[in-house]
């Protein structure tokens, strides 16, 4: 363990944003969003569908947050925070004069209760697991009213991030649930909103069952603007019910919603009339996280021992083209990737990694070189003489997915290899890729988050069940997998961003050199709102579009965004 | 006077498309497979629109099979080195439509006519045996018939495709698809065949073959089968189109044969993202073929029906 | 007075199916004896039984009860195609319209697999032939032919696999006035040209007195009164018989 320099940090800076700083806008109106889904729920201790977080993120607070732009941690609820010298120990304080939406106080009491409702093996919340270090528990203790103090069992290398959406209880309306062992039934959609209180920009007005809920203004909310003025701006916010895409789309186009949130390409490309360009913004945001990547089921009981020569891997690598996928997939707005760090993490992209040109000839040259060999109809045959032939499963009803593999199975045919594409419903694809092993490559798409590595322990930890290609290994199957054991490990408890960076730029290095998946292109992240909406600064990120929703106004031109 | 001109210019419709797609290989300048991807989604009659190379008759090109088994590589026109011909448009990956259509023709075609022979072959034996043996043979048969009648057919052909291994090569795809639609569509030709067989039973010349000392499988050989092949080419005019279409549902749903063969269902899959039913209208190609083709067999079929009451009457 | 076709205790009952409530009992213990070379009219009411028995008698049904023997030796389905034949009520009918003369004469022998497709074919055109049915006819379909040309083609194949008795069951009565007399004739020389024995059931009496020259006489089920016709039909005994006589009008013998 390096010695952290002098390391109590008094962090109530705020840190300059990438962007404009935001506005001051008008107080009014009310915003339409339309959702892919419906929620299932609005009880932010088990949700864990993006409809149902998308409606309780704004309805709550978190002691921490980080800003979506800058991507560093910033004060919500806490003020201030200190952290000791060896990383094991935070002492957060609380704003003074807190209410939830009901007006009730807010004070380090709420703070240990919903610590431990999360902490509770019982109550089966999806967080527990990022809350545990060095496989424990995190020990949570009220000091002073609005004072409290968390020790870990290690030291853990992203503070800010410990906290991060979730989301403060309060004791005077869940405290009774929990004690009845009922708190994951709590907060049901159709919940009275008086039952219902957060600390967030946002409280529950209404839900009308298949159509709509609808949150109004927090009246005690505790964030204001430069000016004093109490935030948010917006009288309302209407969660509509759209069914699909398509629906989505529909709405924006007929002026009916006001903001789309992420849009498929192709659907980007419909956006691009005249008419929605003069009264929308269309924002071409660049590379999210998320990455599309073929990954081979390199297990030992695969049955195909291709999978695991590293040759065999690289030469389907430098088989595929990539820019390809990129233009016809996602209509030019995607970037390839070489490996799964995508240019929209700019803290943690490596980018001295080498990204060799597609060549069909350097492949069939590194194939010839491992051993294999053509036949007389350009089969491709491996060194023990039998044909190389495999299946590509993909989730069927993601069209994306499936293009890209109809047209890998075109780029395979090139080195002579004979390729099946079989589209799978996606819970059975999962199953087939996840539990039950039974599969030769799938294509698949992993991402979102926050970028940072600690997301993805479990998918590069050998032991790990999301290990992709050779899951819950009892002992690493090659030095190169046991080399990142090591890697992660030590950058889940380096204290400083720098160390960490070292070692995960190694990371991507043995990535690019032994290609455990091959990643092929990551999509943009592409949105659209009302010109008329002031604030609206969108990032590449979750939440694109609503991560500083208290911040979002109408401009005077707006005619009232009412149905 | 009427019927004798429908009942022509139907059945010339039909032979017409029949021999376009027998001979798809023939016709179709490209290679279905072949991805162009510089160019996708170009739209109909874009022909040299590079500039360099031409289109030309009578060229040779790809290989093909005629009815799989004569290898030949000369086609009606192609597109000589660096030219382009694609007269209906590409698809999504630069996919010549026309050669896509026509290739695509030749397996939903020959899947919905498997289908519908094997569906009639299981109607006439399990009708025959109902009707010709009774009892409780045909009311086991007829109960298992209207059980089959019962069930929504496209979801009973889906939930059969779905319960089949999926790493399958095309091939055995093909035939899969082809059996099921063709096992789950038996019950009403069975029905049919049944009620002909129940009255060809009891004619009199069967009571004197039997007194003849006639076994069972002499008279339904000689005597009662042959009355329903009326019946079954009626239905065979009914039942071809309607197992092709099944072919095109489920290849349109992405059950049919796998990439990169091509299907008419698996052409027209494309249009289930909407946007692009609007902004590419040429992918909807393959209706060109289909529509005159059905309506070429219901008009040959209910021809033939008529002629069939006509004729009994 | 060889006995041909012996019958002996012959009883059928039909079992309660659709249309028919209670058991039936059409023939009970009938006994009959056929004399080579007769001809033996069966008379008798409708619903009397007599094509319950010709049909018996030619193996079309199964008797419940009794035995039929051939010159003494019991029938199996093996033999008796061979020795008895039925020529069918309705001569056309029994004709399936698709078939071609020649084919349907051919049938039996090719039922019974007699011989070469060759053989059969010239078996078959001689018999056309002696009905009176050239051989530039034996390709047309059966459904192209008049209807006394279709009940010649009918006795044909009846007498194709050369049996000793033949039985008509009523074969005469759809026929018009004329053709019944051109195949009345047509009967009588192949009776003699082939020494065939004939078992007629018929309901017109003067038939019956044209060609019969022995009479059995059924009522309900049973054989009433037997004997030589111009006995049974002149000096009528059973009440039955009576019945029937006074019932049919009489024309003078032509």
């Amino acid at each position: 363990m390096r010695t952290v320099p002098f390391a109590v940090c008094v962090l109530c800076i705020w840190l300059p944003a990438a962007g404009a700083p935001p506005a001051d806008g008008a107080r009014g109106g009310r915003l339409v969003y339309a959702q892919r889904a419906e929620p299932k729920t609005l009880n932010p201790v088990t949700a864990i569908d993006a409809p149902s977080r998308e409606v309780i993120r704004r309805m709550t607070g978190d002691l921490i947050t980080v800003n979506r732009r800058t991507q560093r941690p910033e004060p919500n609820l806490a003020e201030s925070w200190t952290v000791s010298k060896d990383g094991r120990h935070y002492l957060l304080q609380l704003r003074q004069g807190l209410r939830f939406s009901d007006g009730h106080p807010c004070d380090a009491d709420d703070v240990v209760f919903t610590f431990q409702v999360y902490l509770d093996e019982a109550t089966h919340s999806p967080q527990r697991d990022l809350l545990m270090t060095g496989g424990k528990p995190m020990q949570v203790r009220k000091l002073a009213s609005h004072s409290v103090a968390f020790d870990l069992a290690e030291p853990y290398s992203a503070p800010g991030r410990l906290f991060d959406s979730l989301a403060i209880l309060p004791r005077h309306l869940l405290e009774a649930e929990y004690r009845k062992g009922r708190i994951s039934a709590a907060w049901p959609l159709q919940s009275a909103p008086e039952r219902i209180a957060g600390l967030g920009p946002f409280r529950l007005k209404r839900y009308l069952p298949g159509e709509s809920i609808v949150l109004e203004r927090n009246p005690f909310y505790w964030k204001t603007d430069g000016k004093g003025v109490h935030l948010p701006y917006l009288d309302e916010i209407d969660f509509l019910f759209a069914g699909s895409e398509e629906n989505q789309m529909l709405r924006f186009l007929a002026g009916e919603s006001d903001v789309l949130n992420r849009v498929s390409a192709k659907n980007f490309k419909a956006l691009q009339t005249e008419q929605t360009r003069a009264a929308s913004r269309l924002e071409d945001l660049g590379p999210g996280l998320d990455y599309d990547f073929l990954v081979f089921n390199m297990s030992a009981s695969s049955g195909r021992p291709w999978f695991r020569m590293r040759e065999f891997r690289q030469a389907v690598s430098l088989s595929i083209d990539r820019e390809a996928i990129a233009r016809l997939v996602y209509d030019g707005r995607a970037v390839p990737l070489w490996t799964h760090v995508t240019p929209g993490n700019k803290l943690w992209v490596n980018t001295a990694l080498p990204r060799p040109a597609r060549s069909v000839a350097a492949a069939r040259g590194k194939l010839a070189a491992a051993g294999f060999s053509w036949d007389r109809e350009g089969a491709l045959h491996d060194p023990a003489g039998q044909r190389v032939a495999f299946s590509i499963v993909t989730s069927a009803s993601n069209q994306e997915r499936t293009q890209m593999a109809t047209q890998l199975q075109d780029d395979l045919k090139q080195l002579g290899m004979n390729v099946q594409i079989a589209p799978l419903e996606f819970r059975a694809m999962v199953d087939r890729v996840m539990n039950k092993r039974q599969f030769d490559a799938a294509v698949m798409g992993l991402g979102g988050g926050d970028g940072d590595p600690n997301s993805e322990m479990n998918l590069w930890l050998s032991s790990g069940a999301t290990h992709l290609w050779d899951p819950n290994q009892k002992t690493p199957a090659t030095p190169w997998e046991a080399e990142v054991d090591g890697l992660m490990r030590r950058q889940l408890t380096a204290m400083d961003y720098e160390t960490r960076r070292k070692l995960y730029d190694r990371l991507q290095q043995l990535e690019a050199e032994n290609l455990p998946f091959i990643c092929l292109a990551s999509p943009n992240v592409l949105v659209a709102a009302k010109s008329t909406l002031g604030n609206f600064d969108p990032v590449n990120v979750d939440h694109y579009t609503l991560w500083n929703v208290e911040k979002l106004y109408w401009l005077p031109a707006h005619s009232g965004g009412s149905r | 006077m009427r019927a004798r001109l429908r009942l022509w210019v139907a059945g010339s419709v039909v032979a017409a498309i029949h021999v376009l797609i027998v001979f798809a290989g023939f016709f179709a300048p490209y290679d279905p497979t072949e991805q162009h991807r510089e160019i996708p989604l170009a739209t109909p009659f874009t022909i040299n629109a590079k500039g360099d190379g031409r289109a030309e008759w009578f060229t040779t090109g790809w290989r093909y099979r005629v009815l799989g088994v004569v290898t030949c590589s000369r086609h009606l026109f192609g597109a000589s080195a660096g030219g382009q011909v694609f007269v209906l448009g590409t698809d999504p990956y630069g996919r010549d439509q026309l050669s896509r259509v026509l290739c695509g023709g030749q397996i939903s075609v020959l899947a919905g006519s498997i289908a519908a022979f094997l569906a009639l072959l299981l109607g006439l034996v399990f009708g025959t045996v109902a009707g010709f043996y009774g009892g409780w043979t045909d009311e086991i048969l007829m109960r298992l018939a209207e059980l089959f009648l019962a069930l929504p057919w496209l979801y009973l052909l889906l939930a059969a495709r779905a319960a089949l291994p999926d790493s399958l090569t095309p091939g055995q795809t093909f035939l899969l698809v082809a059996s099921i639609i063709g096992a789950t569509g038996w019950a009403r030709p069975a029905r049919l065949i049944r009620g002909l067989v129940l009255s060809a039973r009891e004619r009199e010349y069967v009571h004197a073959a039997r007194g003849f000392g006639a076994s069972h499988w002499y008279l339904l050989t000689r005597h009662i089968v042959p009355e329903t092949w009326g019946v079954l080419l009626t239905q065979a005019g009914i039942l071809i189109p309607q197992f092709i279409m099944a072919e095109v549902l489920l290849a349109f749903f992405g059950l049919g044969v796998g990439e990169p063969v091509p299907s008419w269902g698996s052409t027209l899959s494309y249009l289930r993202q909407p946007w692009l039913a609007v902004t590419a209208w040429w992918m909807l190609a393959p209706l060109l073929v289909m529509l005159p083709l059905f309506l070429g067999y219901h008009a040959l079929a209910s021809t033939l029906q008529q002629r069939a009451a006509a004729g009994s009457g | 007075m060889i006995s041909l076709l012996a019958a002996s205790n012959l009883s059928k009952s039909f079992r309660p199916h659709r249309g028919i409530a209670h058991p039936v009992l059409a023939l009970r213990n009938i006994d009959l004896s056929i004399e080579a070379g007769s001809v033996t009219a069966v008379i008798g009411g409708s619903g009397a039984g007599k094509s319950v028995l010709a049909r018996c008698l030619s193996g079309h049904e199964r008797p419940t009860q009794g035995t039929v023997s051939f010159a003494g030796v019991e029938l199996t389905a093996k033999s008796r195609p061979h020795l008895v034949q039925l020529v069918p009520q309705d001569p056309a009918a029994s004709l399936n319209p698709r078939f071609t003369a020649c084919e349907l004469v051919a049938e039996p022998l090719r039922i019974q697999g007699v011989g070469t497709s060759g053989t059969r074919r010239d078996r078959a055109l001689g018999r056309l032939k002696s009905v009176g049915l050239p051989a530039s006819c034996a390709g047309r379909r059966a459904d192209e032919f008049s209807a006394g040309e279709r009940a010649r083609i009918a006795l044909a194949r009846a007498l194709v696999l050369e049996p000793r008795l033949l039985i008509l069951d009523e074969s005469l009565s759809s026929l018009d006035v004329p053709v019944q007399a051109a195949i009345t004739g047509l009967l009588s020389e192949l009776k003699s040209r082939h020494s065939l024995t004939y078992l007629l059931v018929a309901h017109d009496l003067t038939l019956v007195r044209q060609i019969a020259c022995a009479v059995v006489v059924m009522d309900a089920g049973e054989i009433v009164e037997r004997g030589p016709v111009s006995e049974v039909l002149g000096r009528p005994q059973h009440p039955a018989t009576v019945r029937l006589i006074e019932g049919s009008p009489r024309f003078p013998d032509a």
